[in-house]
């Protein structure tokens, strides 16, 4: 407490005050005017046939904009008439018939600028043509969608070279947001994103899925961690129930841990007997949480439950789980 | 610190040579490496400052290209295992990085407009990856990746059976050993390819194919009562299939159907491993300590020549086990359809809904487990297991948009699985007269007079002293079948409603509430054993079908029913969230989920108890859990980024202080101040900011807090011989119809400070410097304590170490005072990773010498350091430093 009453610091902190309150006015009168000269007339992709200029009006004045179509992947909307059966008009797919725009001598309140409006219109603008694909269908019900991320806040159509259109590459730009989850990758046990081989977008879809954290699954509905550790997913004559109900997260943290196995504690045992206790408990499957019995006395040896059960996420020889 | 690899029972690794002599090599090498980074700079300055490459024109396409060949060199001192757990960056020639681009600048190349090839990593680090892009406009888009992950573990980072520990008190440790028997090496490939047909056109094809490989070697051990070490021969492969076609047949409506089918394949092979625990009966080996004392009741103490007091194994005519060996071929078919449909046919509601149908089959052939324990014993375990998963799930999701401000949504979500499972096996065993040192059970079960029925071609690789199965033809011999039978299946509904209010777009902000419903169905059959002996008869003829029903045919036991046991878990949850901008330059957001499940119907203690109906799925399934979440970015001007968030879980099971004081359980007693059942939170804090003003500087500074605790009740069974008090209670607690076992409350906590700091400065046009910091350091303890009173279960207050001057310890006798900090119920765990610091650090130059051609440098430093006072005492810390210096040149052309 002494540090924060010294003068020094009683200024240092007004003054950073004083600063974040200026720089936010002078935000908030900088988009007070972007949103007087913002479209007045959000105009749908769909109208009337006549009032599509075609992109070699547009081009005429955003020369560059339409270079940097041309050399991205929606080059596809200035060659083609049609487009999975949905008519297609270059550069006014996106921003909406420019007859009135171009009347107006360019006057950026007749057509559809993407800067300054709602997320969601930009989400729907963009999911006229994407909302079909099996990755992006479920975007509109998605958690980014939901907390306001849309697809330009990833993507950029005329900015960017890179693969999907993508601001930065995938992981910093994931991190640029989840800073959480860039910890995570840095702690000595972890899935290995940052050495390239595995991306975010390999377990979870940044357009939304049906389960929870947009998390992928296999295709028969298992979990996504799977997908690569095939060996524990099973069936098998025994099972351990909590892995196939509850999933790998109740024992393992599964982005990074300071723990091996990136397990949710640093002791085996400390996770197992929380469940299995001499209690006599039953889990909701009916069967019982062995308790870990008048053999395993645990100031003695047990040093590690799964050096014995080391088949812990399945087994078919051995109903105690064991190697084998 | 001084490499400890000679404490291992295992040799070295290949590739992991001793690092005394590879050090003054690799100090002669950095010393040039150094040296050519200084000067090739000042030979390349006359050159062309131009350092950006347009490439080259290949007939109708733009191609560009670069390569990156260099080198690494890897220093390292301390625990050399630790290092390749973490990190594994050895030295060698690399491919560091390669690229290849081919455009159609007018996008009518002949077999692809544009290509993509890319990869880094090749030559010997352990993450390989090779991804490759080909399109050709309106025909097709494929997309290939190849990836190789090698893995090792040490698994010395859970446990290690060397360190032991003496029956006595007060208590006496060994100097513990850095390296285990436990370590896994496998190495992964995996690949993934896709191809899509007709992109734009209104019937689409896409086409996949899946390959994922794992092989290598786990080593382990065998325990109870004596120990011996195992390898394992692992080869995985999975292959999966796909197949599907997109149909548009409506106006922004799109029905697809997939076909997926996966074949995994699973071969194990265990064998004693070559450096095997040093066990008895191998008179070079003499005195060994195993690290195990030998199993109390309810094994029977075998004979004092074997095992001599203080858990040594001491004799040399004696054994564990001679011989034992493992395998099986597990194959598992998973065909899954699925139809999909998507829609926006109406203007006001989006529809999406999809079904998937999927059964898989999985066949474990081939299950042989021979071994040969103690004198003259012999035992085959065969048989077969199969398994089905049938899955069958279902979701729909409907969003109408009520007003340009309103929306709701709904999703229904579906699952149906279940896993019917039918296991048959034969064990024979064989014994000789001189039974009397069995290490093994079976011949609880009495004996007979028959002739040992293990095939001759299994009983030949049971190896052990000669004539020590003397006769086999009169031995004894018994025989006993198993055929058993198990269901397991799941029933999930969940619907989530959603409110949407979007008013504005500095504003939005949505409610909802989601009610998941979990069935759980668990059957199964006792094991249907008899004693069969010879010739043995039919087993008996019990099948299950998909719904779990038994049928019983003709058997030698009564038909065995399969009572239904059936749980039910009821979720309710509520949801909000609220995004804020008052400013673009500013975003605010924040949600959460308030969760609580009623009382699970059918998880009683006992079953069907109402009155300690309490219980979730398992201890630690939550019966209520809150998850709040918010976060701010405020990027002012444009290149200063700053952003903080929350994250905080917080969830419990209070079965704990429901269930106190209750006589006729008697989990916890009336009185208990701690019966908390399982609580647990994790709190996340992260604040940062970047600055990138121009694309000559930039810096990148986050830091994050996590907060992690667990309160855990549960009851263990102590060895008085090995605790001190007040450890034992001195009035007799117990834990449910348990006498004995002691409750005990996990007192868990784990603070982790995640920091790091990046920069980037290019002082003049050609070079570039980058240098940054990573640090990851933990704390916290891992207390067991007693219920009642609260106290730690282990509060030693002296202990002494011992050498009994076998050529196995190495350590010094010393003695010392320890805290209760960390210790747990048993101090031989290593507590490593709950106390440690994780630096790194890096520095690299990059020299652009001319027009495509630059020379790259780059230093590492990682340090690994265990701070936990008692294990560095108790057992060697696995502290490692490493320096890896990485010289490359990168030529784009």
């Amino acid at each position: 407490m002494r540090h924060f009453l010294k003068p020094t610091f009683r200024w240092a902190v007004l003054i950073g005050v004083l600063l974040l309150a200026a720089a936010t006015m002078m935000a908030a009168k900088r988009d007070s005017d972007a949103k007087k000269a913002g479209p007045a007339d959000q105009k749908t992709a769909q109208a009337d046939p006549s009032q599509y200029v075609g992109s070699d009006t547009c081009k005429g004045c955003h020369d560059e904009a339409g270079k940097s179509i041309e050399a991205g992947p929606h080059f596809r909307i200035g060659t083609s008439k049609k487009i999975r059966g949905e008519e297609v008009h270059g550069c006014e797919s996106c921003h909406g018939a420019g007859a009135a725009h171009v009347e107006g001598g360019g006057d950026k309140s007749k057509i559809f600028n993407f800067k300054g409006v709602k997320p969601e219109e930009i989400t729907k603008r963009c999911m006229t043509c994407h909302e079909s694909s099996p990755e992006q269908r479920d975007f509109m019900r998605s958690t980014h969608n939901e907390n306001g991320v849309t697809c330009t806040t990833c993507h950029s159509v005329h900015h960017s070279t890179r693969e999907y259109q993508l601001v930065k590459a995938q992981t910093p730009l994931c991190f640029s947001c989840h800073a959480e989850q860039k910890a995570d990758f840095q702690k000595p046990f972890r899935h290995r994103v940052d050495e390239g081989l595995i991306q975010c977008g390999d377990c979870h879809n940044a357009h939304g899925t049906t389960v929870g954290r947009q998390l992928r699954a296999t295709a028969d509905q298992n979990f996504v961690c799977f997908k690569c550790h095939t060996d524990k997913r099973g069936p098998f004559f025994y099972e351990h129930e909590p892995v196939k109900v509850e999933g790998c997260s109740y024992c393992h943290t599964p982005h990074g841990s300071t723990n091996p196995r990136l397990l949710n504690v640093a002791r085996i045992n400390s996770l197992c007997l929380q469940c299995h206790t001499n209690m006599g408990g039953r889990n909701a499957a009916g069967s019982t949480n062995p308790g870990t019995g008048s053999i395993h006395q645990q100031n003695r040896y047990n040093q590690s439950c799964i050096i014995c059960h080391s088949n812990i996420h399945g087994s078919n020889t051995s109903s105690l789980l064991f190697q084998p | 610190m001084a490499n400890t690899n000679q404490n291992s029972p295992r040799p070295l690794l290949p590739g992991r040579e001793s690092l005394d002599g590879s050090r003054r090599m690799n100090r002669k090498a950095l010393v040039f490496l150094a040296v050519l980074a200084l000067v090739l700079p000042s030979l390349a300055a006359a050159q062309d400052d131009d350092t950006e490459t347009k490439g080259s024109v290949w007939g109708r396409y733009q191609v560009r290209q670069s390569i990156e060949f260099g080198g690494r060199i890897t220093e390292s001192s301390g625990n050399q295992q630790m290092y390749d757990t973490l990190v594994n960056l050895q030295s060698g020639p690399r491919l560091l990085g390669q690229e290849l681009s081919m455009r159609s600048m007018d996008r009518s190349g002949g077999l692809f407009d544009n290509l993509y090839l890319s990869s880094f990593g090749l030559g010997g680090d352990p993450n390989d990856v090779v991804r490759l892009r080909i399109e050709k406009n309106k025909l097709y888009n494929f997309v290939g990746l190849y990836r190789r992950d090698q893995n090792f573990f040490d698994y010395n980072l859970f446990a290690n059976p060397l360190n032991s520990i003496y029956p006595a008190s007060p208590l006496t440790a060994n100097p513990g050993y850095v390296n285990s028997p436990h370590m896994q090496e496998t190495t992964r490939n995996m690949g993934d390819f896709n191809l899509t047909l007709f992109p734009q056109s209104a019937i689409r094809f896409r086409l996949g194919y899946s390959r994922n490989d794992d092989q290598g070697n786990l080593f382990s051990t065998l325990e109870s009562p004596a120990g011996f070490g195992t390898v394992n021969d692992f080869r995985m492969r999975s292959d999966r299939y796909a197949f599907g076609v997109d149909v548009r047949p409506f106006k922004r409506t799109t029905i697809s159907f997939d076909q997926f089918f996966t074949h995994n394949k699973v071969d194990n092979s265990d064998s004693l491993s070559g450096n095997a625990f040093p066990v008895a009966g191998n008179s070079a080996l003499g005195l060994v300590n195993l690290g195990y004392p030998y199993a109390a009741a309810p094994y029977n103490l075998p004979a004092t020549t074997c095992f001599v007091t203080n858990g040594l194994i001491g004799s040399t005519s004696c054994t564990g086990t001679y011989s034992w060996g493992f395998s099986d071929n597990i194959r598992t078919d998973i065909p899954t359809s699925q139809l999909s449909l998507q829609s926006n046919y109406f203007r006001k509601l989006d529809i999406t809904a999809s079904g998937s149908y999927s059964d898989a089959n999985m066949s474990a052939s081939n299950i042989s487990l021979p071994q040969r324990g103690g004198a003259g014993t012999a035992s085959w375990l065969s048989g077969t297991a199969n398994a089905e998963r049938i899955t069958g799930n279902a979701d729909l999701g409907l969003t109408y948009h009520i007003s340009k401000a309103w929306k709701v949504s709904n999703q229904f979500r579906w699952l149906n699985w279940h896993d019917p499972a039918s296991l048959s096996t034969t064990t024979d065993s064989c014994l000789s007269t001189a039974a009397s040192s069995n290490l093994t059970t079976p011949f609880a079960l009495g004996k007979t007079n028959q002739a040992c029925l293990i095939p001759s071609s299994i009983l030949s690789t049971l190896a052990g002293p000669a004539g020590t199965l003397a006769n086999p033809a009169a031995a004894g011999t018994i025989q006993t079948g198993a055929s058993s039978l198990t269901f397991l299946g799941e029933r999930t509904y969940s619907n989530t409603t959603k409110l949407g209010w979007d008013p504005t777009r500095k504003f939005n902000a949505y409610i909802g509430y989601r009610y998941e419903r979990l069935e759980l169905d668990n059957k199964g059959t006792p094991d249907v054993s008899a004693l069969i002996g010879k010739p043995a008869v039919t087993l008996p003829n019990v099948t299950i079908n998909a719904t779990g029903v038994v049928t019983n045919g003709t058997t030698q036991q009564a038909a065995v029913a399969m009572s239904p046991l059936v749980a039910k878990v009821n979720e309710h949850t509520a949801l909000g969230g609220v995004v804020f901008r008052p400013i673009s330059a500013w975003r605010i957001n924040a949600d959460v989920e308030l969760l609580s499940a009623d009382l699970c119907t059918g998880c009683g203690l006992p079953l069907g108890n109402s009155s300690f109906n309490t219980l979730a799925f398992t201890n630690i399934s939550p019966r209520h859990e809150q998850r709040y979440r918010a976060g701010t970015t405020y990027k002012f001007p444009k290149w200063v980024t700053l952003n903080a968030s929350v994250h905080i879980i917080e969830s419990r099971n209070d079965y704990g202080a429901a269930n106190t004081g209750n006589a006729t359980t008697a989990a916890f007693q009336s009185g208990d101040t701690t019966a908390y059942g399982n609580q647990s939170h994790l709190r996340t804090y992260t604040v940062g900011f970047s600055l990138d003003p121009s694309r000559r500087l930039g810096m990148d500074v986050g830091w994050t807090y996590q907060d992690q605790k667990i309160l855990a009740n549960t009851c263990m069974v102590l060895n008085p011989l090995l605790v001190a008090t007040p450890v034992i209670p001195a009035v007799s607690l117990s834990c449910y119809q348990q006498s004995g076992d002691l409750p005990v409350l996990l007192n868990y906590a784990e603070d982790t400070n995640t920091a790091y700091i990046n920069l980037r400065f290019k002082p003049v046009k050609r070079v570039t410097l980058n240098a940054g910091y990573e640090l990851t350091s933990s704390s916290g303890y891992n207390n067991w304590q007693r219920m009642d009173a609260g106290n730690q279960l282990f509060q030693v207050s002296t202990y002494t170490t011992v050498n009994p001057g076998s050529a196995v310890f190495t350590g010094t006798a010393g003695s010392g005072t320890v805290g209760g900090l960390g210790l747990g119920p048993n101090p031989l765990v290593p507590a490593g990773s709950l106390d440690t610091n994780w630096h790194k650090l890096y520095a690299g130059l990059t020299y652009d010498v001319r027009k495509g051609l630059a020379l790259k440098g780059l230093w590492s430093y990682y340090d690994y350091n265990e701070k936990d006072v008692e294990n560095a005492f108790f057992l060697l810390p696995r502290d490692f430093h490493t320096n890896t210096a990485t010289i490359s040149l990168k030529y784009s052309f």
